[in-house]
């Protein structure tokens, strides 16, 4: 009884380091008559994975199969010391459970790792016991680094997402009754942030190619450059959505070229997931839009229609795509 | 206790919330590239005949030509200073009992002309055929007539006809 008390007391004291962070260590008691002395349990709370944001999501997500954003902590060393007189006493076991989150957690997007679970994995459910480790009887000291990461959705809401986590300890050769009278939990916290965000991640730079004469299809006719499928994605967290535009900002073309950015507007055609093709112009065109929290990667092909007058030289064209929240 | 604590931790971790962006532009580079190119497509070879008595008019004592109306050629390039087309011939067939010189007196018979226009003599010195001032796509009609008289010997003739487009 004297032990469980004790365990109690510990349990408050960590919720209340909690608001400032850093390494807490706790002690309790250990099972046995014989044993003064106190199993010092050492943890890291809260862990603050930081914050997600319009910078963390980055140009790799253009030609990923989901858009997914990893949050990965740092290590969150727990360790657990014995005393001497107690290090051949018995083995001991730890736990975790997800107990509860904050927030807009989605609880399977939230994996850890640590103590014999070497790969990331989610909690098989909210109150779950999942064993960390064994400490065998004649282990002293305990350690291991443990490490969460989160999958946020581009589409999860701005604001403060944690998840509360449970560790147990126990010895499951004592009797039942014992078991329970010895047993040791504590809680971690995990927490980060998400800003809101407008995201527009858009593809490298495009070469068409080259006008020769074989673009020239007698007697008037003339083919096209072309270049498929180049990715621009569009994301955003808050309600409301956003629009995509595109528009022609600039162009390099030689000197004998007629027409000059105008010209070059009217025979460059964009297209937006095999749709129609149009023809930019420097004035911004909607391309498409997101109705709510989400993302959408749009495939964009390019065309320039080739004429005689295409003189020989560099030409580029500068299009500037813009999100907009409404 | 507990409870204080925790609702400092959330104050704590609003503030660290931000506010995004409403608009968000990027830019990114379209280019292509154009080298100097001229396109050239000429008609197919032409059989202009068999000469026989029909050509020979005995009340005027004239001939009725071999003429072959037009014949396309297109030619095109996109060179700001335009291009140029020129004939010439470079290869001909007389048979060996043809009494004239050759090839002057039998190019001298062989004319070209662009549709509409007015027929010329063939040289074995480039002809300008066509020019434009800057890039442009032509199609072109030529006609060909060869002015039959008495000294056309019995036989297979021919001329190769070289064009030409290039730009300055």
């Amino acid at each position: 009884m004297k032990a469980r008390v004790f365990v109690g007391f510990v349990l408050v004291f960590v919720v209340g380091f909690a608001g400032w962070g850093g390494t807490v260590t706790m002690d309790v008691l250990p099972p046995g008559q014989q044993c003064d002395n106190a199993i010092q349990i050492t943890f890291t709370t809260p862990v603050d994975m930081g914050l997600i944001d319009a910078d963390s999501i980055t140009g790799d997500l253009l030609d990923a199969d989901d858009v997914v954003v990893y949050l990965e902590s740092c290590d969150a060393p727990m360790a657990i010391e014995r005393g001497e007189a107690c290090s051949a006493d018995l083995t001991a076991e730890i736990y975790i459970q997800m107990l509860s989150v904050i927030g807009s957690v989605r609880p399977e997007a939230f994996e850890w790792r640590g103590g014999d679970q070497t790969e990331f994995a989610p909690f098989p459910g909210m109150g779950i016991w999942v064993p960390v480790a064994t400490v065998p009887a004649d282990q002293d000291v305990w350690s291991t680094n443990l490490k969460f990461r989160y999958a946020a959705s581009l589409a999860d809401p701005p604001g403060v997402y944690g998840v509360r986590l449970r560790f147990r300890m126990e010895y499951p050769d004592l009797p039942d009754d014992l078991q329970e009278l010895y047993r040791a939990e504590w809680e971690i916290v995990v927490m980060w942030n998400t800003a809101e965000w407008v995201v527009l991640l858009v593809h490298e730079a495009v070469s068409l190619g080259t006008i020769g004469p074989e673009l020239f299809d007698p007697p008037d006719r003339f083919g096209a450059l072309e270049s498929f499928g180049h990715p621009v994605l569009v994301a955003c967290n808050r309600p409301g959505g956003v629009e995509l535009f595109v528009r022609a900002l600039t162009a390099v073309f030689p000197t004998e070229f007629a027409g000059g950015l105008a010209s070059i507007c009217k025979d460059f055609e964009i297209r937006v997931d095999g749709g129609e093709f149009t023809t930019v112009s420097q004035t911004s065109q909607k391309l498409g839009e997101l109705a709510g929290p989400g993302w959408r990667r749009y495939s964009v092909d390019y065309r320039y229609q080739v004429d005689v007058q295409d003189v020989p030289g560099e030409y580029e064209l500068v299009l500037e795509y813009t999100v907009t929240a409404p | 206790m507990r409870y204080v604590v925790a609702l400092i931790l959330l104050v704590s971790l609003v503030v660290g919330v931000g506010f995004g962006q409403t608009e968000v532009s990027k830019t990114v580079t379209v280019s292509w590239g154009a080298i100097g190119w001229i396109s050239l497509q000429v008609h197919d070879d032409i059989f202009l005949g068999i000469v026989d008595e029909t050509y020979f008019d005995p009340a005027t004592q004239t001939f009725t030509p071999l003429e072959s109306l037009e014949n396309s050629i297109i030619v095109a390039c996109n060179f700001p200073g335009g291009c140029t087309l020129t004939l010439e011939a470079v290869d001909w067939q007389v048979p060996a009992a043809f009494p004239g010189s050759v090839p002057e007196d039998f190019l001298a018979d062989f004319m070209w002309r662009l549709s509409g226009g007015t027929y010329q003599a063939l040289g074995t010195e480039p002809a300008l055929v066509w020019s434009s001032d800057g890039p442009a796509v032509a199609q072109l009609l030529v006609d060909y007539r060869y002015e039959l008289d008495v000294n056309d010997v019995p036989g297979e003739y021919a001329v190769t006809l070289l064009y030409t487009a290039s730009a300055p």
